[in-house]
């Protein structure tokens, strides 16, 4: 009995021993162990594939595949040496991403096999907030796998990319420049005359030279002081045209009563295009021929000119520093007998405040002068000073008087040179026909001119950036004396300003400049009668330009009759405008940023639209490619997986 | 006997007891074991982080770079002024998109410097529980050839992982080279007050063999007639032919290049020119410069101008300067065309000149 409770001992012990050992066995998860291993081999898989991924060039995918993907899309030969990271960010950006798949499946799976068959994988390119699916095996993203055991990553760098941006792109800026085909200038006749007693004639003779092709328009103003008597014996003459003055539309007439004797004053316009038209290019003459009346010569008056827009393929010549002559008209004065007559001219003379005068000189030759006994037959002023006056001078009187001095005193100004000729104001004692001698198209040497030559830094007519145009302010209104006109300079920079004053009739004129709440200033006073130019020059200080009401003044103390100061009479000012926008926003293609470039120039010069006709302003854009964009940096990231 | 049952079961009770002791040890070490692969594998990501910043910060240096030229470009013709030291301000562009010490933004560098470059990496990284620090202690720039730019950057990088605490530190050097191919020229634009515009575009050029170590330009003119004696202008012209040997009067021209190898000749030549006379176009400006010879193929018309290497012209770095001269021997230049630019600009009777030459001293 002893010996079977032993044996059962035995045999329980022996039972609960297996028993503990089967449940130890049992509890060993072997998946776990074997999972964990498959975890570690999965990674090293992935990383492994991602670095040769890294490593490799376009060249190195399959061939035809690689061919296909540069005839198709926007990768290049050029290309085939960037890595196939590069690559696929370089297809992502330009939305080809099927190709970028196929280069995937083309290393990743066959023929490169680099995943092992029994694995799952996706590649994506990942930014801060957007993840994009190039390829996966099982057609979706692994997030969204169902039943997906292990995942692991591996992830590269790539910058320079966006999805659905070109890299590389094309920037352009744009500025304006002057059409410089077409060219207008204004040629002025100063006031000047001769001729007294009646029966007499003035011939005043403009030459001017154009080099045009081609003459858009020409518009003469003529006003002038003639005798009533003898109005329809008056003349005008341009290149060969006979006598237009027939065609002159007078605008203004008023009538001069003085001692009995009457005289005209008369403002008129007429079309001369086709006149110059019918040879654009060279010398022009226009001659004015005016009959004097009782007691008064006849003269021309502020405003007459010619102003003419013009095509020209003109070839520029060098200007260094200024050196000029301003020729004079050549002025006639024609009599018979031992009636009065005599020849008198004015010109202004203006010289920027910043020049330095280096030669300001008159050459004055007068012919058929006569030699009055206790007259003073040849006198020159400046301004009021007079600097030349020649008793006896000879019947041709011909001599350079050195005006240096005067003209360097006097800069930032408009400075009158009147010259007279056996006359002087409204007495006149000539008894042969004077005249003012000048031909320059034949005779320039010979001819009554001034030569000013000055220093003058060029630096000072540009500014960077800028382009100086144009404006002009016709007064518009009525005629009247005194006329006032009012400017609101828009806050523009003006760096010049002239004023073009016409009148009916012109003694003593005085013009002040009020700017918007400053005092009013006095920019010119006729030193003597009839001694105000066609132009005046206004320093752009006087206005305050960042202010309305500007107020321009013009008075006349004319003793008898109105001396209405014309609405033709013109304000002509200089603005520098911005010309230019700097590079702007990255486009894919040329056209796109010069269209980008040419539309933010129009945007800036339509600020200035109510003095720039834009038309006529060539916008030119200069264009950059090959610009890069710091787009990213972004993840290209494979994930590998066994469900 | 009973003795010999305790001995047996005792025995059996320590074998199975060891067999059981073997087996739990066995399972600690796999727990360990699976921790220690987690912690590789971040360590891994982390390391290949490093690996990956280290190859693309050389990508991000060539994108800052060429946009640095072009941002301070534009904010040299937009404000009508030069920087005063090219290469720090090219530095200062390429990090910070900055301009004068930081005074003043350079708008076309918004959102492409390294600093923003290095900010979004951050971000990426952040999302995977990664956090970077890249530090640029030292960058460099300067002239690589005459029409590139060295950028030359020391990098530290570091990479940490925040939940296993481990780290990776790299020390970097790279070095970008930057194209100024196609970007408009700033020393032109500014010094001509706007009125004249051209872009750093290479001529194309050929080259001998023999030289006479000259440079020198003139309108090519093209022969083979051997008597040169009535050749007008022979001072403006380079004389281009198959030979001089058997020719006459050759002396005079302002250089000679010829096809074959022909003994040293007065006028400055280059020799052995392969093709010369069917390449150069004729009555075109070109440009002899010791063995190279530069075509510019302008003629009389006006032309797009293209840049040529001359030694002591103003580098890159120099037009960015405003300077008219330069500290090696990179300089480049190109012909402008005179009438082309406004009347009171214009000097001289030559249609065209070296563009810095003429602008340097316009406004003396």
């Amino acid at each position: 009995m002893m010996k079977g409770f032993f044996f059962t001992m035995d045999a329980l012990v022996a039972i609960t021993l297996l028993s503990v050992a089967f449940g130890v066995v049992l509890s060993i998860d072997t998946n776990t162990i074997s999972g964990k291993s498959n975890y570690e081999q999965m990674h090293y898989v992935t990383e492994d594939a991602m670095q040769i991924f890294g490593k490799l060039k376009f060249s190195d995918i399959n061939e035809t595949l690689m061919n296909s993907i540069i005839s198709n899309t926007n990768l290049t030969t050029d290309d085939t040496s960037k890595s196939l990271p590069d690559i696929i960010g370089l297809l992502w950006a330009y939305n080809e991403t099927s190709y970028a798949a196929d280069i995937v499946s083309d290393v990743f799976s066959d023929p490169g096999q680099l995943i092992p068959k029994n694995y799952d994988y996706a590649l994506s390119v990942e930014e801060t907030d957007n993840k994009t699916l190039i390829y996966s095996t099982t057609g979706i993203d692994p997030k969204n796998e169902p039943e997906l055991d292990y995942l692991t990553s591996a992830s590269r760098i790539v910058s320079g990319y966006q999805e659905n941006t070109a890299p590389f792109g094309f920037v352009s800026r744009a500025w304006a420049s002057k059409v410089s085909k077409n060219a207008s200038k204004v040629f002025e006749f100063n006031p000047e005359g001769g001729s007294y007693d009646p029966g007499g004639c003035a011939y005043i003779n403009k030459k001017f030279y154009l080099n045009a092709t081609e003459i858009y328009n020409a518009t003469m103003h003529i006003s002038v002081h003639r005798g009533t008597s003898a109005i329809n014996s008056n003349s005008l003459v341009v290149d060969a045209s006979g006598d237009i003055i027939g065609d002159v539309n007078w605008l203004y007439t008023q009538q001069k009563f003085e001692a009995g004797k009457a005289t005209n004053m008369d403002f008129g316009v007429v079309d001369i295009t086709d006149y110059l038209n019918a040879s654009p290019g060279g010398w022009h003459e226009i001659e004015i021929m005016l009959k004097s009346q009782d007691d008064f010569n006849t003269h021309i008056h502020p405003g007459t000119k010619v102003e003419v827009i013009y095509g020209t393929e003109e070839e520029r010549t060098f200007t260094g520093n200024y050196a000029k002559r301003k020729y004079f008209d050549n002025v006639l004065s024609d009599q018979s007998g031992t009636k009065k007559r005599g020849a008198w001219a004015i010109m202004p003379i203006n010289v920027p405040k910043a020049a330095t005068v280096k030669n300001a000189t008159l050459h004055l030759r007068a012919l058929n002068v006569f030699d009055a006994a206790g007259k003073e037959d040849i006198q020159i002023y400046f301004n009021n000073n007079s600097i030349l006056n020649v008793t006896a001078p000879g019947a041709t009187y011909d001599a350079y008087i050195n005006l240096t001095d005067y003209v360097a005193a006097n800069k930032n100004t408009t400075n009158v040179l009147s010259v007279y000729v056996n006359s002087f104001e409204n007495d006149f004692w000539g008894e042969t026909d004077a005249e003012i001698y000048s031909d320059p198209e034949n005779d320039e040497n010979s001819s009554s001119y001034v030569y000013i030559e000055y220093d003058w830094s060029l630096e000072n007519k540009f500014q960077y950036g800028y382009i100086e145009v144009t404006a002009i302010e016709h007064f518009d209104g009525i005629d009247e004396n005194p006329k006032k006109f009012v400017e609101d300079f828009d806050n523009h920079e003006i760096t010049s300003a002239y004023l073009h004053v016409a009148q009916i009739d012109s003694e003593n004129v005085t013009v002040t400049v009020e700017p918007y709440d400053q005092t009013k200033e006095t920019v010119f006073i006729s030193q003597r009668v009839r001694a105000l130019p066609s132009t005046l020059y206004i320093d752009p200080t006087y206005f305050n330009t960042t202010r309305e009401n500007n107020t321009i003044n013009v008075s006349d103390i004319c003793l008898s009759l109105k001396c209405s100061v014309l609405p033709q009479s013109s304000l002509e000012y200089n603005i520098f405008i911005p010309s230019q926008v700097g590079y702007g926003a990255m486009f894919d293609t040329e056209a796109e940023a010069n269209q980008d470039a040419q539309d933010r120039l129009n945007d800036t010069l339509s600020a200035y639209a109510d003095i720039l006709d834009l038309g006529i302003y060539l916008k030119k854009p200069i264009t950059t490619g090959n610009i890069p964009w710091m787009y990213g940096p972004a993840f290209i990231t494979l994930e590998v997986w066994k469900s | 006997m009973m003795k010999k049952g305790f001995v047996y079961t005792m025995f059996t009770i320590v074998a199975v007891s060891s067999i059981f002791l073997v087996l739990a040890l066995n399972m600690d070490k796999t727990s360990t074991h699976t921790t220690k692969i987690i912690e590789k594998i971040r360590a891994d990501e982390v390391h290949y982080l490093v690996e990956g910043i280290e190859k693309d910060i050389k990508r991000s240096g060539e994108i800052s770079g060429r946009r640095a030229l072009l941002a301070l470009i534009n904010w040299e013709i937009s404000n009508g002024e030069f920087v005063n030291v090219a290469n720090e301000s090219v530095k200062e562009a390429i990090i910070n998109g900055t301009i004068n010490n930081g005074n003043e933004n350079l708008t076309l560098m918004e959102n492409n410097t390294i600093s923003d470059w290095m900010q979004t990496l951050e971000t990426l990284a952040k999302k995977r529980g990664l956090k970077t620090t890249i530090l640029i202690p030292n960058t460099t720039v300067s002239m690589e050839s005459p029409y590139t730019l060295r950028v030359s950057t020391n990098a530290h990088i570091q990479a940490q992982d925040e939940i296993i605490e481990v780290s990776y530190k790299r020390n970097t050097t790279y070095s970008n080279i930057v194209s100024v191919d196609n970007l408009e020229d700033p020393f032109i634009t500014v010094k001509s007050y706007g009125y004249a515009k051209q872009n750093f575009i290479e001529c194309e050029k050929i080259t001998g063999i023999a030289n006479s170590g000259d440079w020198v330009y003139g309108f090519a003119y093209i022969t083979d007639e051997n008597n040169l004696l009535n050749v007008t202008d022979k001072a403006d012209k380079v004389l281009i032919t198959g030979t001089v040997a058997g020719k006459s009067n050759f002396n005079g021209f302002a250089g000679i290049v010829t096809e074959q190898n022909d003994a040293p000749t007065a006028p400055p030549y280059v020799f052995n020119v392969t093709n010369a006379k069917n390449i150069i176009l004729n009555n075109s400006i070109m440009v002899i410069d010791n063995e190279t010879v530069w075509l510019t193929n302008i003629t009389t018309q006006p032309n797009a101008s293209c840049y040529f290497n001359k030694r002591d012209a103003p580098s890159f770095l120099s037009r960015l300067e405003g300077k008219n001269n330069t500290d090696n021997d990179l300089g480049i230049a190109a012909f402008i065309h005179v009438p082309s630019l406004p009347v009171e600009m214009q000097s001289g009777s030559d249609t065209y000149v070296i563009g810095y030459e003429y602008f340097e001293g316009l406004f003396d």
